[in-house]
């Protein structure tokens, strides 16, 4: 589903990312770990066509992404670190502007509906999103990329902003959302979730991948020294 | 639900949505509404005073010119009448030059006077400063509002992280560029219409005629003026590293288009082409006129020209009266060294006004305040054809009169007297400014200048939007 071969970017003459090559199936989960400045970043706005790769390419659904973008782009969805939407707009409104944007228009029972799968409570539904905490516009981030109904999601450190509570429920989203045959890429530090998850796990430094694992052929504790011992 | 939308209309929808919502737009309703409404008044106060003074005055010029009584024609044409300019109903939105221009010129024989009565002369020394027209907020304002909503525009998507999110959901750079355009083109016709209306609804008010064939392309060119700063601005924006430094470039881009290059342009022009002064151009005329025949020997030169024209050889068989016929003969030497000297300096005025012109080429606001007072009937040219039109009708006038001697035969040519019925007869002054398709096709490098400037923009928006950055 998701390809990446031989993917390279230099900044300067700063090598980024290394020849990076990871392939994976649909409904799979994919975790990317990684210290600052390891290449996850690069990784995720090479996937996402936002910067442009020396070398390499990344294929999702069989479709090379730097040859047709816009098309590829539509079956991706993306939640940033840290969610920017529309302070001046409310949850509704932004999640039917970026809904529409995807080329869906839903009603408000099914808005409401997609606010309320991510966790977003009731209340704040129709407040401006400049007043929201962190981790309600990540969730609303969260409705925006299950509204697309996309076949791959691409995640930038997506529990960063939430309480445990919170986080644990995003992790539950998340393989409900695997098993349902969708795609997941994710960049992250919480080596606690990637460990729940049952996913593949690419410890990346300095640009190159170190070690490609499953996360569930590793007790948290194994996975936890093994990242320190690689990334370090 | 699928659909498929217009990305553009989407982002424009919410980009007014946005608009709407912001303190930044509801300020700059509040203050252009302001500053419009005190130029249309201001304007229509202008042309309302205007109008009236030109009535009256006309009229009670007609009437004591045709109840004088009894008097010599030649000494009536001393005394010398004044040639009003009309209103032009365009200029209460672009009076242009118009302040600085005489409104009326005094005929009289032998000489062809300089225009007189400016209107400049009669505002306090502070209101000679940038009046508030509709025009200069339209060429100078407008841009600025244009530029202080749209330079954050796509730059601040960049630096929130919302570009992001709105290239993976499916908008193209291009698309977000259309978009963003087409909401600002709306916010502007909400802040512009209104205006323009009432404007014209006080146009029909004043029982002024709309001049449909001048407002059309009038509006068309200000609409291209503006698309040329939305573009600008749209593609500062997209490219600037951060909104601030966008704000920066085209403030920067506004000062020396808006108010650096039209007074540098004029000075330098100025300094190019010295005008002769007043003092100069009389003596130089003065000069001319020394060395025309004095009486005697114009009386002996006529007299023949009449004896052989009519073949008599004594003046008192003559069928008409020779002094009347000198004193015509010596007008139209008169008007003939005026008219070349005058014709000198128009050309050398029109001229300058053509370079300055010419500078619409690099300069947008330039072109587009050439377009604008062309057609408003505000400019040099507009000036320069009702002075035309008042130094034909002087000669034709001061010859009518004239004429009249010369068909006394046989009486003193200075002791004749003509009564109100000669005054009744004398023709009207009647002016009618330039066709607007005349105007339109000696302004049309204006028109072409703003409509290559928006043409440029537009062919180069993909290229520079390629090149956009996403990641700050």
């Amino acid at each position: 589903m998701l390809k990446l071969s031989n993917l390279t970017k230099q900044y300067g003459e700063k090598l980024a990312l290394d020849h990076l090559s990871i392939e994976v199936p649909a409904g799979g989960i994919f975790c990317m770990l990684g210290h600052n400045g390891a290449g996850k970043t690069t990784t995720v706005n090479l996937l996402l066509n936002f910067v442009q790769p020396i070398s390499g390419s990344v294929e999702i659904m069989g479709q090379n992404l730097h040859q047709n973008p816009r098309e590829v782009l539509k079956s991706v969805a993306y939640i940033p670190e840290l969610v920017m939407l529309y302070p001046e707009l409310n949850a509704f409104e932004n999640l039917e502007y970026f809904s529409r944007l995807a080329g869906k228009r839903y009603s408000k029972p099914e808005l409401e509906s997609h606010l309320k799968k991510a966790g977003l409570p009731t209340e704040a539904f129709k407040r401006p999103v400049g007043r929201y905490s962190k981790g309600m516009r990540q969730k609303v981030g969260i409705a925006v990329a299950l509204a697309k109904q996309a076949k791959l999601l691409v995640l930038d450190e997506p529990t960063s902003g939430l309480d445990p509570q919170a986080s644990w429920e995003f992790s539950q989203l998340l393989q409900e959302l695997a098993s349902q045959g969708v795609t997941i890429f994710m960049v992250t530090h919480d080596l606690f979730r990637v460990r729940e998850l049952k996913a593949q796990v690419g410890i990346l430094k300095l640009g190159k991948l170190q070690r490609l694992l499953e996360s569930d052929s590793l007790s948290h504790q194994e996975l936890e020294s093994l990242y320190l011992q690689v990334a370090h | 639900m699928a659909q498929t939308e217009a990305i553009w209309r989407i982002v424009a929808g919410q980009e007014l949505k946005m608009l709407w919502r912001s303190r930044r737009f509801k300020l700059l309703m509040l203050l252009s509404t302001l500053l419009f409404s005190l130029a249309m008044l201001t304007g229509w106060q202008h042309a309302r005073d205007y109008r009236e003074a030109y009535n009256s005055v006309m009229g009670r010029q007609n009437e004591m010119f045709e109840r004088q009584g009894e008097l010599n024609p030649h000494s009536a044409t001393h005394h010398g009448v004044y040639a009003f300019k009309p209103w032009s109903p365009l200029s209460s939105w672009d009076p242009g030059l118009l302040p600085y221009l005489g409104s009326a010129v005094m005929l009289e024989s032998h000489k062809q006077n300089f225009d007189r009565y400016r209107a400049a002369q009669d505002q306090l020394s502070l209101s000679r400063f940038s009046p508030v027209t509709l025009a200069t907020l339209f060429q100078y304002l407008v841009p600025l509002f244009v530029i202080l909503l749209a330079y954050s525009m796509i730059a601040e998507e960049r630096e929130n992280g919302t570009l992001k999110l709105l290239l993976v959901q499916g908008s193209s750079p291009l698309q977000l560029f259309y978009g963003k355009a087409a909401a600002l083109a709306i916010a502007l016709a909400i802040l512009v219409l209104p205006v323009l209306g009432l404007s014209l609804g006080l146009m029909a008010i004043g029982g002024g005629a709309i001049p449909w064939l001048r407002l059309v392309p009038f509006i068309g060119a200000y609409a291209l003026y503006w698309g040329i700063f939305i573009w600008l601005a749209l593609l500062v924006s997209a490219r600037s590293g951060s909104s601030r430094s966008a704000l920066l470039i085209l403030l920067g881009v506004w000062f020396i288009n808006a108010l650096i290059v039209p007074r540098v342009g004029l000075g330098w022009m100025q300094a190019q082409h010295p005008l002769p002064t007043a003092g100069e151009f009389q003596r130089e005329i003065a000069k001319e006129q020394d060395a025309l025949p004095d009486w005697d020997a114009r009386t002996e030169k006529v007299k023949a020209a009449l004896l052989k024209q009519y073949g008599v050889k004594d003046i008192k068989a003559l069928p008409v009266n020779l002094e009347g016929a000198v004193l015509q003969d010596n007008e139209a030497d008169d008007t003939r060294i005026y008219a070349e000297h005058f014709a000198r300096l128009y050309s050398r005025y029109r001229r300058d006004e053509e370079l300055y012109s010419q500078l619409g080429w690099l300069f947008p606001t330039v072109a587009i305040q050439s377009f604008s007072q062309a057609l408003a009937g505000s400019d040099y040219q507009h000036h320069a054809h009702f002075l035309s039109a008042a130094e034909q009708y002087r000669f034709d006038y001061v010859s009518f009169l004239n004429n009249s001697i010369t068909k006394a035969q046989g009486q003193d040519a200075f002791k004749y007297t003509a009564g109100n019925e000669l005054w009744k007869q004398v023709p009207d002054f009647h002016y009618n400014e330039p066709s607007a398709a005349d105007v339109l096709s000696r302004s049309a490098p204006s028109l072409a200048a703003l409509g290559l400037w928006l043409l440029l923009l537009v062919g180069a928006t993909p290229f520079v939007l390629k090149r956009m950055q996403v990641v700050s």
